[in-house]
């Protein structure tokens, strides 16, 4: 018997779990990959085709397949040769095309497509699921994986302009205000120096931090046995500093132990009471990122650049509102130590905030519609949706679903650790266990169910 | 210098002994340490450092004045034996040198990568923490039960 999987979303996420479905199922199955744009793995992290954009992540861990390790770099090295060559950090926008290839590569003829519609909605029934689309029409499946990422609007919000998709400046001598200094800021000013600009640029958080850059990977041998596990946030981090300390006091760099921890950080979020999550998010979730996810050398020496020239500066601050003046904006920003907004001149204001800002807020598209149905409830933080341990979705009642699953960045309040390649291609293997699992059960099930 | 110390030190010991008798106080209240010290035989002075360990780890919580004592600071189903025992003892491990937090190399160690009972006290390890990573206060509240009763009924049989 065929099963028949469908997939909303067709990001990196939804290609990388499509194609885990061909290479690990017993080749009884078809998967309809639902994306509105009608393109494979190029959702908001690899749709960029700047080649200044790069991987903060190694090629070497690049790979779709858990079980092949190297199978990134194999194709790296036959279609980008130079690239493979200059690494370990090459553009981001090749991602999507070694996506498409490894589709190719472990899908048989005529049992994967690309439907260019959104998913509007799950329901799952006692034999499959049944999934509805934005025409009004519904496809029946047998299983179904939500990949529908941070859930980010694409356009940008009133008068803030999106770095992923409106245009830059035609005027290289405008004056730019980006809101946020994370990796999106980077990205950006790295698109606006690419094109010549010459103007200001003034980057704005509230602690002002900014992305520290990788340098050799030694990655400390961490055991789960000798973290904290279930200890106090307060715990927790002072016992990683010490271990900072201790290590860089043994001729050890700190990135070693942030590498160690890596493969340990979702069993850590596991185990951290909800109150210390919370503390975490409120107090230390900026620090964590600048340390955690870091830039390649190569865009961190142009970075250090701008700031030392003066055209980019980096303000601590609260954005709170902008406002239209004839053909000027203004940016209404409460400096860290001030009590009164001050207004901020710019031509063109970039939305950089992250994907965290909503946490608590209402959610939108499919994760609402499944909320708002009860097949899907938000996770304790708010930070999206729920699920158990093994990607199953959670509904309202608190059950987890047989049939409907989870991969990516829509996971990351389950797993906190969830947006980068390894840990996704980590979840498509089990959710295709799982699945090859369920539909080996259906059989004996209806199989039982004959007179 | 300690070579090789105990897999589980007194500390850790009397600290898993204190939070099985605060898993077992009704929700709500408080148990004061003069009374966990008194049911275990053991000295105040000594609980009140490792309570003061454990409230360090997030573990237990104090209510301060006349009615004041320590309670647990989660439900015993959210804590994990394994855990609390990390912040007694440090970490899981049964040799020094199978730890890379509490690390020491032993004197007399040729060759760390192929010793033999390195590599078997690091397997040793991962089954240790996988055994008390998923034991919480409940269930071992839960296990205590269950002993007591067979121990009644057995003597009743005979």
């Amino acid at each position: 018997m065929t099963h028949h999987i469908v997939i909303a979303g067709g990001g990196a996420s939804g290609a990388i779990m499509a194609a885990n479905l061909f290479r690990l199922g017993d080749g009884a199955l078809r998967v309809t990959l639902v994306e509105a744009s009608g393109e494979i793995g190029k959702g908001l992290a690899y749709g960029t085709s700047n080649p200044s954009h790069l991987f903060n992540v190694r090629s070497a861990q690049l790979s779709a397949f858990s079980g092949t390790p190297d199978h990134f770099d194999r194709w790296l090295a036959v279609h980008h040769p130079a690239f493979a060559r200059s690494g370990p950090f090459v553009p981001r926008s090749v991602y999507s095309e070694y996506l498409e290839s490894a589709l190719r590569e472990t899908a048989p003829v005529g049992k994967f497509r690309v439907l260019p519609q959104s998913c509007v909605g799950m329901r799952e029934l006692e034999h499959g699921v049944e999934v509805t689309l934005d025409d009004g029409s519904s496809l029946p499946a047998h299983f179904a994986v939500v990949a529908t990422g941070f859930g980010l609007k694409r356009d940008g919000e009133g008068l803030l302009s999106n770095p992923w998709t409106d245009p830059l400046p035609d005027n290289p001598g405008s004056r730019v205000l980006i809101v946020g200094t994370g990796l999106s800021m980077i990205d950006t000013v790295l698109s606006l120096l690419d094109n010549g600009h010459k103007g200001k640029i003034v980057a704005v958080s509230r602690r002002g931090l900014v992305s520290q850059r990788h340098a050799l990977h030694r990655p400390l041998q961490l055991s789960t046995a000798d973290i904290p596990l279930g200890a106090s946030i307060h715990y927790l981090s002072r016992w990683l500093t010490d271990l900072v300390r201790t290590h860089e006091a043994n001729g050890g760099d700190w990135r070693d132990v942030m590498d160690g921890m890596r493969p340990h950080i979702q069993t850590v979020w596991r185990n951290l009471p909800t109150e210390s999550r919370q503390r975490f998010l409120r107090h230390a979730v900026a620090f964590w990122d600048v340390h955690r996810h870091r830039m390649p050398p190569a865009q961190a020496e142009r970075i250090k650049t701008a700031l030392q020239s003066g055209q980019l500066e980096i303000v601590k601050g609260r954005f709170l509102s902008a406002t239209r003046c004839g053909e000027r904006l203004f940016a209404a920003i409460v400096r860290t130590g001030w009590d009164e907004p001050q207004p901020f001149k710019a031509d063109v204001i970039y939305d950089c905030r992250g994907v965290r800002r909503r946490a608590g807020q209402e959610l939108e598209g499919l994760a609402g519609a499944l909320v708002a149905s009860g097949a899907a409830r938000l996770e304790k933080l708010g930070l999206g949706l729920e699920f158990d341990r093994h990607c199953a979705l959670v509904n309202a009642e608190g059950e987890p679903s047989a049939r409907i699953f989870g991969i990516g960045p829509v996971t990351m309040g389950t797993f906190w650790e969830t947006i980068a390649v390894p840990d996704i291609r980590e979840q498509a293997r089990q959710i295709a266990d799982r699945i090859a699992t369920g539909s080996r059960a259906t059989l004996r099930g209806s199989v039982a169910r004959l007179p | 210098m300690r070579i090789c110390r105990p897999m589980l030190t007194m500390k850790g010991k009397y600290g898993l002994k204190a939070l099985h008798y605060l898993s077992g106080i009704p929700q709500g209240s408080v148990a004061q340490s003069v009374e966990i010290a008194e049911t275990y035989g053991m000295s105040k002075k000594f609980l009140d450092a490792i309570l003061a360990d454990l409230r360090n780890g997030g573990f237990v919580e104090t209510r301060k004045g006349r009615a004041g004592g320590y309670r647990l600071a989660h439900r015993p189903e959210e804590i994990m034996v394994g855990h609390a025992l990390r912040v007694l003892d440090g970490p899981l491990a049964p040799i020094s040198c199978a730890s890379r937090t509490a690390y020491h190399r032993c004197r007399d160690c040729e060759d760390e990568a192929t010793c033999p009972v390195r590599l078997s006290m690091l397997e040793v390890r991962e089954a240790i923490a996988s055994v008390l990573d998923t034991k919480s206060l409940a269930d071992m509240r839960f296990m205590v039960e269950a002993a007591s009763i067979e121990e009644d009924e057995f003597l009743e049989i005979s």
